[in-house]
């Protein structure tokens, strides 16, 4: 990461010591010991807090890159404020400067023995680099991948759309799941949107974790299917799955299938 | 551990050649490549030995249809193909295999360009090698830039992918739900009339030089995939506002100036190029790569290349890699080139097996000559 | 007497002065608010009735936040009390905030809060300000309590603070409600108008 970036965000956020955690496409996310007005706050973890800083992207036109990161960053704190008021578990909003592109929030997640954060990314490959295939197929594995499934369940029938969903934007806590990232979320009820999530769920995972890739997707999918039957939403889930599942179908279909002619 | 790429050299003969044929869409290439035993490297590089390339021009406002660039292909084929072999300086004995584009792209001008391969390979008792139009893309911008792990942004009139390399096969992360971006420029180079000639794209981006106010445009980005038909549509809307019947004047909210043609191609081009490199830093992110290749005939653009060389810089160690005309838009070496590849680690096809298919994915290639 | 002091991390050139106030008599409050209308220097703070404070995070929260206006030059209000009391509504209407928020003849008890230049301020100058305030509310010394959030949420009307938040439909386990609820609001209203 360049200096120019840490600059941008040390400028905007003066007097709070920041360890950068990672480097994404669009936001840099630090750590940082400070909360920005109070010692003690009502969040599980209040020893360390996560700040994502969107920096202004230089390659775009100024007017595309302010309403970009204003719009993602007011899109994440919408999503996240709208998930914590149904209950479902994700990171909670401390402050957001949306001009400037930041959000500070709860840190969530823990560490894996290798000290990488607990992601979903980072523990299959742990698992995968470390142990054996039958270890990475256990059903500890299974679980966390059928919940996830459930939790994008949940979320759909919510109709909210993730946007992009990969492995590396689902932490892992005490094995249950969290959702992360909502920079390009979205609400929507049409079964189309809600399977071009999961085809791109799908095509992270077959190009993240390709060897085991087809158990992990059958496994997601199970998981998805679990969500809409759970009773909290009665026969409707069933046939919003059903719809979704057959515009997933056409949606890999047409990736296939595109030709060059376009 | 690398592969051992001179299992099937011909005793006593210290070299490789390679002809390749491409006509998958309006360029039919010919090219000549040449390898020395032994791996490649910045020591030990291809050498192109000729590569050269025919194009179909179509009039202003019209795109080229199947059956008319595979006449095309058919009336040049011989003529491209003994210029190459003059240009190389070799004669057909000298020649180790046939390689062709099996796909993907139109069907009638692959058809008509593997009529022409089939036939040398028998007149000559040559194998032929099929190759995957874009990892001929990947492998030659591999071989030209030097870039060795890339995460690769593939762009062009038929295709939009972000690839990067991982277990023997480039699998795509991200790519166009809806149409390719070279197919959008162009189609908005017919909608305004731009001539054709060298190429539509680089038409509109002439005139984007020239534009300067930016004009609101969807942008959708999709994961590390995106959608280009809705602001095809939208800029289309505008332009026919402006220069239909009805005659629309509009005007940029801050200057208050007229808005022009140029500056749609302007817009058109930023919030395309955006999305393209935002995804492209997508999938570098997720790899945790740090290097870039942009192939196909859309990254000879100028601008692209400026913007995604800016958003490399903030990376670490960020490398951009990218290929002049000569590789970037379609052409025959890079089928020989990776044809090459295939054939030194034991690829051929047999007669039945060379019927070329409109729908070839880029990861469904094992990447036998790899294997980091 | 008691009142508390905060600083925020990112902006150690402020001090920010809270009192709590319990049981001011109608009369008073009538009189604050007519001050405060009419611009009497004496009356220059944030006053906030506590019907809606769920917790000292929300309360900290929407300080931070109009400071961080005030600073980029970002403020909507016209002063950074009312800024205060905007930051805290989830609705995108200052009066709407000073209304729900404001100094309300139906709830006795009121949070008072100042922001001060840090260099402008030693213990002296603090003490005199709270006891003016002691004076101008006509409150006995034993009425100014130290504010935590044990007393926020006996003082809150959970009912108006729900139906002002609109989380009447929210799914709030009854573990840690005052956490959960001080999370929902702090949302809202970043959310504001948006």
């Amino acid at each position: 990461m360049t200096d120019r970036l840490v600059g941008q965000v040390s400028g905007y956020l003066p007097n709070i010591p920041l360890e950068v955690v990672s480097q994404g496409a669009e936001a840099l996310v630090f750590k940082t010991k400070v909360h920005p007005y109070i010692e003690k706050p009502y969040l599980q973890n209040n020893s360390e807090y996560i700040i994502k800083f969107r920096p202004s992207k230089p390659y775009r036109h100024p007017k595309i890159d302010a309403s970009i990161t204003k719009n993602r960053t007011i899109g994440e704190v919408k999503f996240m404020a709208k998930l914590s008021k149904l209950g479902i578990k994700a990171p909670s909003v401390i402050s957001a400067d949306y001009k400037n592109g930041i959000i500070w929030m709860e840190c969530l997640g823990s560490e894996l023995p290798n000290g990488e954060v607990s992601s979903l990314k980072n523990w299959l490959w742990y698992l995968e680099r470390n142990e054996s295939e039958e270890r990475c197929l256990a059903d500890d594995v299974k679980l966390a991948c059928n919940k996830v499934g459930e939790l994008i369940g949940k979320l759909h029938m919510n109709d909210m759309i993730h946007g992009d969903l990969t492995s590396s934007n689902i932490l892992l806590q005490n094995g249950e799941p969290m959702l992360i990232d909502f920079g390009l979320s979205s609400y929507s009820g049409l079964p189309e949107d809600k399977a071009v999530d999961l085809y791109v769920l799908e095509r992270a995972i077959l190009s993240t974790h390709s060897v085991f890739s087809d158990k992990y997707n059958q496994w997601l999918l199970e998981g998805y299917e679990a969500g809409h039957k759970s009773s909290e939403f009665g026969k409707k889930g069933n046939k919003k799955l059903v719809e979704t599942i057959r515009k997933l179908e056409d949606v890999r279909l047409r990736g296939r299938k595109r030709s060059m002619l376009g | 551990m690398t592969v051992d790429l001179d299992k099937y050299a011909k005793p006593g003969k210290g070299y490789y050649i390679a002809l390749g044929l491409e006509g998958s869409a309006n360029k039919l290439g010919v090219g000549v490549i040449k390898h020395n035993l032994g791996q490649l490297s910045t020591t030990n590089r291809a050498e192109v030995l000729s590569n050269i390339r025919d194009t179909y021009i179509t009039p202003p406002g019209e795109g080229f249809l199947p059956r008319d660039t595979a006449r095309h292909h058919r009336n040049w084929v011989v003529r491209v193909i003994k210029k190459a072999l003059i240009e190389a300086k070799i004669k057909g004995t000298d020649i180790d295999c046939i390689c062709f584009t099996q796909g993907p792209g139109m069907g009638a001008p692959l058809q008509s360009v593997v009529v022409a391969a089939r036939t040398l390979a028998q007149l000559w008792d040559l194998p032929l090698v099929g190759v995957n139009h874009c990892v001929g893309h990947i492998e030659m911008g591999r071989e030209i830039t030097g870039a060795d792990n890339p995460v690769v942004l593939y762009v062009s009139g038929g295709n939009t992918q972000v690839i990067a390399y991982s277990k023997q096969r480039y699998r795509i992360f991200g790519e166009t739900l809806d149409i390719a971006i070279g197919n959008c420029l162009d189609r908005f180079a017919r909608t305004l009339k731009i001539p054709n000639e060298p190429a539509p794209g680089y038409n509109i981006e002439q005139m984007a030089k020239k534009g300067k106010h930016l004009v609101n445009l969807p942008y959708t980005v999709k994961g590390m995939d995106l959608s280009m038909s809705g602001i095809l549509a939208h800029v289309e809307g505008l332009a026919k506002d402006m220069f239909g019947k009805q005659n629309k004047k509009l005007v940029d909210v801050e200057s208050g100036e007229p808005i022009t043609a140029e500056d749609l191609c302007f817009s058109l081009q930023e919030i395309l190029f955006s999305m393209l490199v935002e995804i492209t830093e997508r999938a570098i992110a997720h790899v945790n790569s740090n290097q870039v290749l942009i192939v196909g005939g859309v990254g000879s653009n100028e601008r692209l290349q400026e913007m995604m060389k800016l958003m490399i810089q903030d990376r670490k160690n960020g490398q951009i890699y990218a290929t002049d005309e000569r590789f970037c838009i379609d052409n025959g070496i890079m089928i020989a080139h990776a044809g090459l590849l295939g054939y030194r680690t034991g690829q051929t096809n047999e007669l039945w097996n060379t019927i070329c298919t409109q729908r070839f994915r880029t990861d469904e290639v094992f990447v036998k000559w790899r294997d980091d | 007497m008691s009142y508390t002091t905060i600083n925020f991390p990112q902006f150690p050139q402020y001090t920010v002065f809270v009192s709590l106030f319990q049981g001011v008599e109608k009369d008073t409050l009538n009189t604050v608010k007519q001050e405060l209308i009419a611009g009497n220097e004496d009356y220059d703070f944030c006053f906030l009735n506590t019907a809606h404070l769920i917790s000292l995070e929300q309360l900290y929260s929407s300080i931070h936040r109009a400071i961080l206006n005030f600073e980029s030059g970002n403020m909507r209000a016209k002063t950074l009390n009312t800024e205060i009391i905007f930051n805290l509504s989830p609705v995108n209407k200052i009066m709407e905030a000073l209304k729900s928020f404001g100094v309300d003849e139906k709830t006795p008890n009121l949070v008072a809060v100042k922001v001060f230049k840090s260099e402008e301020l030693d213990s002296n100058t603090i003490i005199q300000v709270n006891n003016n305030l002691v004076n101008l509310l006509k409150v006995e010394e034993c009425q100014n309590l130290k504010i935590t959030d044990e007393l926020l949420y006996k003082l809150v009307d959970i009912a108006k603070f729900k139906k002002t938040y609109k989380l009447n439909d929210a799914k709030i386990s009854d573990i840690d409600s005052q956490g959960q609820l001080t999370r929902l609001a702090i949302a809202d209203s970043l959310l504001r108008g948006l």
